[in-house]
C-alpha cells in the first residue's frame, strides 16, 4: 500500500504540472473536435488532494504512480453515434489506450454509471518531453449528455450501482431502475431520432450551417430562432436545398481564414450581433456579399436592421 | 485594394489622439499633442473597430496609393513604422510627426479636429488607421497627465467617433502587403469628396495623406461607362429595361454628384434579376465596385447625345437636350418629332 503521507506531499507539488498536461491536452481536443464540426464540451479535473487519498483507500491495489485519474479530461456530446467520432479524434491526436466501455461491465439487469475511459498520453513533439509519457497520463472519458446526467445524480448518492442500492426497499430500488432506464432510453432515442429526422429543406440547411458552425464555435445557438431565419432567406437563394447545402459548405471552406478571425475576435466582443452565433451567420454572410440589398429588405420585414448591421460590420461589410 | 476580409480582420492595437487646431494668420497657435496612448477598453476598442468598418467599408472610401513627389510626410512615415515591430514610444513619436504634420497644411480657414492614429493589424498584415475628426471651436476635450505626460480620456471616443450621429470621417488606411515601398493596400474617405465643393477643398486629406486614387477618375468613369452600356446591350433584353438603364446612366453621370458609386448605382437603378449579372460583369471587366470621383472628361462628347439602334438596322441619334421626344416601347420607337431633311444634315 502506497504511504499516504508521501502521497499527499507530491500531490501537492505535482497537481499544478498535472493540471498543465490536462489543459494541453485538453486544448488539443478541443481544436480537432471544432474542425470536425461536433458540438462537445470539454472539461479538465485534477483530483483534489483529499479525492486523491481517499481512491488510495478504496483502491489499495493502486500506488500513487500507477493512479491513471490523478487528471481526467472528459467530453461530452450529444449524440452516441458522436461517441465513436470523439474516439477517432483522441486516437489521431494524442496515444490513447485502455479504452474501456463501463456498459460492458454492467449486467444487463442493474444500473450504473455508463461511460467510455480511456488512457491518454502525449506521443511525441514538445509537450512529449515536457511530459514524458512514461509519467504522464490522463484520463480521458466521453459520454452523452444523458449519460452524463445519470453520471452526476449518482456522483456521491445511492444511485451509483447495484452495491449502494442494497440496502434500499424494493420498491424504491424499483423506481430507480425505471428512472434509469428511462434515461437510456432517452439517450438512445435522441440518437436514432437524429439519424430518422424528417428531411425538410429548413433543418437539412440548419444541420448543414451547424456542421460549419461549431468549426468555429462551441457556442449554441437557439434553433427555433434558426429555423425561422433560414425559412426568411432561404427563397433568396432561387435554389434548392442540397445546391444551398453545398454552396455553403464551399463559402465556408473558401472564407475560412475570415470565419475563424472573427469568430475569435468576436468571443470577447461585448456589444456583438444576437445573430453571431447563431449557425445562421453563415448564411447572412454569404447571402450580404451576393446581394445585400435582397438581404436587407427580406430581413428588415421581421428583423431589426440594426442586428443586421452588425453581423455585416463583423464580416468586414459597411451599410454606409 | 482592401477588402471585406482585410477589414474583418481588423484589430485595434494601439490608439492616440492629438488636437489639431486650424492656424489663422499672425496665431500663436499650437497642437495639444499626446504623450501617451489612450487606453481603450474592450467595448469602445469594438465600438471603434466596427466604426471604421462602416467608414472604410462604405461607397464613400476609395483605393488609393502613395502618390509620387506629393510633398507630404505620411508615406514615410507609414512605410517605416509597418515595417518593423515598433514600441510605444515609437507609436507616440510618429504619431506626434502626423499631428505636426496636419497642423502645418492647416490655414486659418480649414476646420480644426482631432487627429486619431490606430495601429491595427489586418491578420499578419500590419498597418495604421488615421482619422481626422472635425470639431466644433471650444468642444471640450479632456485630457489628463500622467506622471507629467499628457493623454487624452476614452472619453474623446464616446463624444467624437462612437456617437450614432458620426458616420463618415476623414479616414485613411494602409495595410502593408510586403517590403517593398510600394506593397501596401490602401483606402480614404472623406465625407467632403460626396458634397459639391472646390476640388482643392476636398482634396484636402487625400493631399495631406500623400495619396492618389488608385486609377484617374476620368479612366474609371469611362470604364464603367462602357461596361455599363456593353451590359445593357449583351444582357438586357428588354427594350424598356434596356432604355431605363440608359437613362440611368446618363443621369448619374451628369448629376451634380462628384463621385460614382457602383454599389449605390446598382441598388437604385439595376432591377433585382439583372443585379448578381451585373455586378459579376463590372468585375469581369476589371471595373471596381468601389466608389470612385466622377470626371467625365473622355465621355463628355458620348453624354450630349443619346443613339438608339433597332433590330433592323435604324439609328436614331437624339441629343441630350430632346430626350423627350423619343419613346421608347415594347415593340417599336417613336420619335415625336418631324422631317426637317434627308441624307446628311
Amino acid at each position: 500500500m502506497t504511504d499516504l503521507e508521501e502521497a499527499r506531499k507530491r500531490w501537492i507539488v505535482e497537481r499544478p504540472q498535472y493540471e498543465q498536461l490536462g489543459f494541453h491536452m485538453m486544448e488539443r481536443l478541443q481544436k480537432e473536435i471544432l474542425l470536425a464540426g461536433i458540438w462537445a464540451e470539454l472539461k479538465i479535473r485534477a483530483k483534489e488532494v483529499d479525492s486523491l487519498i481517499r481512491k488510495l483507500i478504496t483502491k489499495p491495489e493502486h500506488t500513487y504512480d500507477s493512479l491513471g485519474d490523478k487528471v481526467g479530461i472528459r467530453v461530452i456530446v450529444r449524440y452516441r453515434d458522436e461517441i465513436d467520432a470523439i474516439l477517432g479524434i483522441a486516437r489521431e491526436t494524442l496515444d490513447l489506450s485502455n479504452v474501456e466501455n463501463t456498459t460492458d461491465r454492467l449486467r444487463p439487469d442493474v444500473v450504473g454509471y455508463r461511460s467510455i475511459h480511456g488512457v491518454v498520453r502525449f506521443r511525441d513533439g514538445e509537450l512529449a518531453s515536457k511530459f514524458p509519457p512514461a509519467v504522464f497520463q490522463a484520463e480521458l472519458q466521453i459520454r452523452t449528455l444523458a449519460q452524463h446526467l445519470w453520471a452526476e445524480m449518482a456522483h456521491a448518492t445511492v444511485y451509483k450501482n447495484d452495491e449502494t442500492l442494497q440496502p434500499l426497499p424494493n420498491l424504491l430500488k424499483r423506481r430507480i431502475y425505471i428512472l434509469a432506464g428511462v434515461v437510456e432510453l432517452a439517450d438512445e432515442e435522441f440518437n436514432r431520432i437524429e439519424r430518422e429526422i424528417p428531411m425538410v429543406p429548413e433543418i437539412t440547411v440548419l444541420k448543414a450551417l451547424e456542421r460549419n458552425h461549431y468549426k468555429l464555435t462551441v457556442r449554441r445557438g437557439d434553433s427555433q430562432l434558426s429555423l425561422e431565419v433560414i425559412r426568411l432567406l432561404m427563397p433568396i437563394y432561387h435554389l434548392e436545398t442540397s445546391k444551398i447545402v453545398s454552396r455553403l459548405d464551399d463559402f465556408f471552406l473558401a472564407h475560412s481564414g475570415v470565419l475563424q478571425h472573427v469568430y475569435a475576435q468576436a468571443e470577447t466582443a461585448p456589444d456583438r450581433s444576437a445573430f453571431l452565433f447563431q449557425p445562421e451567420a453563415l448564411m447572412i454572410y454569404d447571402l450580404l456579399e451576393a446581394d445585400p440589398l435582397v438581404v436587407r429588405r427580406a430581413w428588415n420585414e421581421r428583423y431589426p436592421e440594426k442586428e443586421l448591421e452588425r453581423v455585416a460590420n463583423a464580416f468586414g461589410m459597411s451599410f454606409d | 485594394m482592401i477588402t471585406s476580409a482585410n477589414l474583418a480582420k481588423l484589430k485595434i492595437q494601439r490608439t492616440i489622439f492629438h488636437d489639431v487646431p486650424n492656424r489663422p494668420r499672425g496665431t500663436d497657435c499650437k497642437p495639444v499633442l499626446a504623450d501617451l496612448e489612450t487606453q481603450v477598453d474592450a467595448k469602445r476598442a469594438e465600438m471603434l473597430r466596427r466604426r471604421m468598418v462602416q467608414v472604410l467599408g462604405s461607397k464613400s472610401s476609395y483605393p488609393v496609393e502613395f502618390a509620387v513627389g506629393s510633398g507630404s510626410r505620411v508615406p514615410e512615415e507609414v512605410r517605416s513604422y509597418t515595417a518593423k515591430p515598433s514600441t510605444t514610444e515609437q507609436f507616440v513619436e510618429m504619431s506626434q510627426r502626423l499631428a505636426a504634420f496636419l497642423f502645418e497644411q492647416h490655414t486659418g480657414a480649414t476646420s480644426p479636429g482631432l487627429l486619431c492614429v490606430i495601429d491595427v493589424t489586418s491578420g499578419a498584415q500590419q498597418g495604421l488607421v488615421l482619422l481626422k475628426l472635425e470639431r466644433e471651436q471650444g468642444a471640450e476635450l479632456k485630457f489628463r497627465e500622467e506622471g507629467g505626460k499628457r493623454v487624452f480620456d476614452m472619453s474623446v471616443l464616446d463624444n467624437l467617433i462612437l456617437t450614432e450621429g458620426t458616420r463618415l470621417f476623414k479616414t485613411g488606411l494602409f495595410l502593408r502587403t510586403g517590403p517593398n515601398d510600394e506593397d501596401f493596400d490602401a483606402a480614404a474617405c472623406d465625407s467632403q469628396w460626396t458634397v459639391a465643393t472646390s476640388g482643392d477643398v476636398a482634396r484636402f486629406w487625400l493631399r495631406y495623406l500623400g495619396c492618389r486614387f488608385t486609377e484617374e477618375p476620368r479612366v474609371s468613369t469611362e470604364k464603367w461607362f462602357e461596361a455599363t452600356v456593353r451590359f445593357a446591350n449583351e444582357h438586357v433584353t428588354d427594350p424598356i429595361v434596356k432604355n431605363d438603364l440608359y437613362e440611368h446612366l446618363h443621369s448619374e453621370l451628369k448629376s451634380n454628384r462628384k463621385t460614382v458609386s457602383p454599389k449605390k448605382f446598382i441598388e437604385d437603378c439595376i432591377p433585382d434579376k439583372y443585379r448578381k449579372a451585373y455586378e459579376g460583369f463590372l468585375t469581369e471587366k476589371g471595373v471596381s465596385l468601389h466608389a470612385f470621383p466622377k470626371d467625365i472628361a473622355d465621355i463628355k462628347g458620348r453624354l450630349r447625345k443619346r443613339a438608339y439602334h433597332t433590330e433592323k438596322g435604324v439609328s436614331i441619334i437624339v441629343p441630350e437636350e430632346e430626350v423627350q421626344l423619343v419613346e421608347i416601347a415594347k415593340r417599336q420607337i417613336v420619335v415625336n418629332d418631324q422631317l426637317a431633311s434627308i441624307d446628311r444634315k
